[in-house]
């Protein structure tokens, strides 16, 4: 129980699955963050000041490395 | 092993790193400016230092020798282990914590919960920092005695002496701005290492073809999710529930020494945007240190202990200068986490036991002199402890597990104290305690409750299931604190209540 004994029959292309679908679900909250709240503390608001895309970025990113690993 | 231009890059980025940490004295005139730098700084900044900050000199070692036996599984330390973790830290805890105006991580729980657990967190902290400063001192000096021939107390006395001054003089602003040289630094040293390598060896695909024709026993040095009966600490359920849901938010968001810098951010969106931009440049730390440990397989295959495969790299691949800009870069490591230390237990110190405990209402010069006397005590304790590591050699490991023990409960109180206004000061300090039992039991008997060998991801996943359900049981048991109490630590909770109040 405490080694995840009952884990051990998935196969790994599904392990390997289920760290991308971890990445896919945060993408899709950081999605859902509401607009003047990622903006929060600016005067000036510019496209790049727009914290979800550095955060998909980050994501796409380390998304690629688990696909090829 | 160091040429005369080696000596001089080394010298020079040390006076660098001295003469630029001290300017910064010029800009602490308050205790808010030496513990949090007068919230005026940038996100690139705090995003590198937190970076620099979290590899030490050893990790170069140490990581590459990881690389060597295990393969590329290690780097989810700092892919899956960090990018998560600071997605949620920038989202939902940096701009709580930044908006509260607190100090340290012990003061929010000690908002949210009681003093108690304030002050136990924060001393669990500063027994950590304190003795880690000495383990860290003595490791990196024997480590430099081996591949520089400096005598172990040169090194001692250079690299505390130099920490030591610009962190007293000019405080955490002193602290990240130079930790964003030596990250830069630490970048050019690491990289140019890795690009010589791989020149020499033909590249990525010739090394992955070399190293998966020496044997079944690397056929998995190029995975990273691992089976769960896996030879190595690394089975991908202890990388799923350990490291990413449980180890890698409590050293993102539970960390003094990494929320310390977002809380100098000049506003919120600088706050948010330093822990997005340090996850990205994380995700590069694995190719300088994880990655000259799998060239070295194929350069100096059948060394007996990984851990040499480094050094005999940089003595091998580096020419006169670049071999200084490379020790350059193990001292960037070395002094980034030092000056972090320091900062941080003055810190913790000053806000959480000094302030409370012993002078309440002191004028806020009282409180700078005290955070720099700290600052100076802890340095020579530091110093005066260091050669314990030589006379009790699994020191090193005891600080670690002792810090591990509180991980999993840490997380619990902060994810529940964040996200469950129901969460109560009795439901918080007994899931802590009895958290931190829980750890502490699991692995002490870890051979009979775990059948892997090093099952530290484990131990910190059941703790933090220990932790919830503590204080999860305890808090419906005793009274709810009042909305009002809570306005601006719970998530959310600020906004409910304005849109209440505004009907």
């Amino acid at each position: 129980m405490l080694n995840f004994e009952w884990l051990s029959g998935v196969p790994m292309n599904v392990a390997n699955s289920m760290f991308l679908i971890l990445f896919v679900l945060i993408g899709i909250a950081i999605l859902f963050v509401p607009k003047d709240y990622i903006y929060e503390g600016l005067k000036e608001i510019k496209w790049y000041h727009n914290l979800k895309i550095w955060a998909l970025g980050d994501l796409l990113f380390i998304a690629w490395v688990y696909y090829i690993f | 092993m160091l040429h005369g231009i080696d000596y001089f890059i080394v010298i020079a980025y040390m006076a660098g790193m001295l003469g630029l940490g001290y300017y910064f004295r010029n800009f602490v005139n308050s205790s808010h400016d030496y513990f949090l730098g007068g919230r005026s700084m940038p996100f690139w900044a705090i995003a590198m230092s937190i970076v620099v900050s979290d590899i030490g000199a050893l990790d170069f070692v140490g990581v590459s020798g990881q690389a060597y036996r295990f393969g590329i599984s290690p780097a989810n330390f700092d892919w899956l282990g960090s990018v998560p973790a600071m997605l949620l830290a920038a989202f939902i805890f940096v701009p709580y914590f930044w908006k509260a105006g607190i100090y340290t991580i012990p003061e929010y729980l000690g908002r949210r919960y009681n003093n108690k657990v304030r002050t136990l967190a924060s001393l669990t902290w500063i027994i950590f920092f304190a003795f880690n400063l000495g383990v860290l001192f003595w490791a990196s000096a024997v480590f430099l005695e081996a591949i520089m021939g400096w005598p172990i107390w040169l090194s001692i006395f250079l690299t505390a002496g130099i920490v030591g001054l610009y962190t007293y003089f000019g405080g955490i602003t002193a602290v990240v701005m130079t930790d964003v040289v030596q990250m830069i630094i630490m970048f050019v040293g690491g990289f140019t290492l890795v690009f010589l390598a791989f020149h020499h060896i033909g590249g990525w695909d010739a090394m992955v073809q070399k190293i998966t024709a020496m044997g079944p026993q690397y056929q998995n040095h190029f995975e990273l999710v691992l089976p769960t009966d896996t030879p190595t600490p690394f089975p991908w359920t202890g990388i799923l529930f350990g490291l990413t849901f449980v180890m890698a938010n409590a050293y993102m968001i539970g960390n003094q020494t990494v929320v310390q810098r977002c809380l100098t951010a000049k506003n919120e969106w600088h706050a948010k945007m330093s822990m997005i931009m340090a996850a990205f440049l994380k995700m590069f730390i694995p190719v300088l240190v994880l990655f000259p440990g799998l060239i070295a397989i194929v350069m100096l295959p059948g060394l007996d202990d990984g851990d040499k495969a480094l050094p005999l790299m940089i003595k091998k691949i580096l020419p006169p200068g670049l071999i200084g800009l490379m020790f350059s870069a193990f001292f960037a490591g070395l002094m980034s986490s030092l000056d972090s230390m320091l900062n941080s237990t003055a810190t913790l110190w000053t806000k959480d036991i000094y302030q409370p405990y012993i002078k309440k209402d002191a004028p806020d010069q009282h409180y700078l002199k005290v955070g720099k006397i700290v600052t100076a005590v802890i340095l020579l304790f530091g110093i005066a402890t260091a050669p314990v590591s030589s006379s009790f050699p699994g020191i090193y490991v005891a600080i670690q597990t002792f810090l591990s023990f509180f991980q999993g409960p840490i997380f619990a109180l902060l994810f529940l104290g964040i996200f469950w206004k129901r969460a109560t000061q009795w439901g918080g300090l007994a899931g802590l305690v009895i958290g931190i039992a829980s750890s502490a039991t699991l692995h002490i008997f870890s051979d009979q409750f775990f059948t892997i060998q090093d099952p530290f991801l484990y131990v910190s996943w059941w703790s933090f299931v220990v932790g919830v359900v503590v204080t999860v049981s305890v808090s419906l048991f005793t009274a709810p604190h009042d909305d009002q109490h809570l306005s601006g630590l719970v998530y959310r909770l600020a906004e409910n209540l304005t849109e209440k109040g505004g009907q």
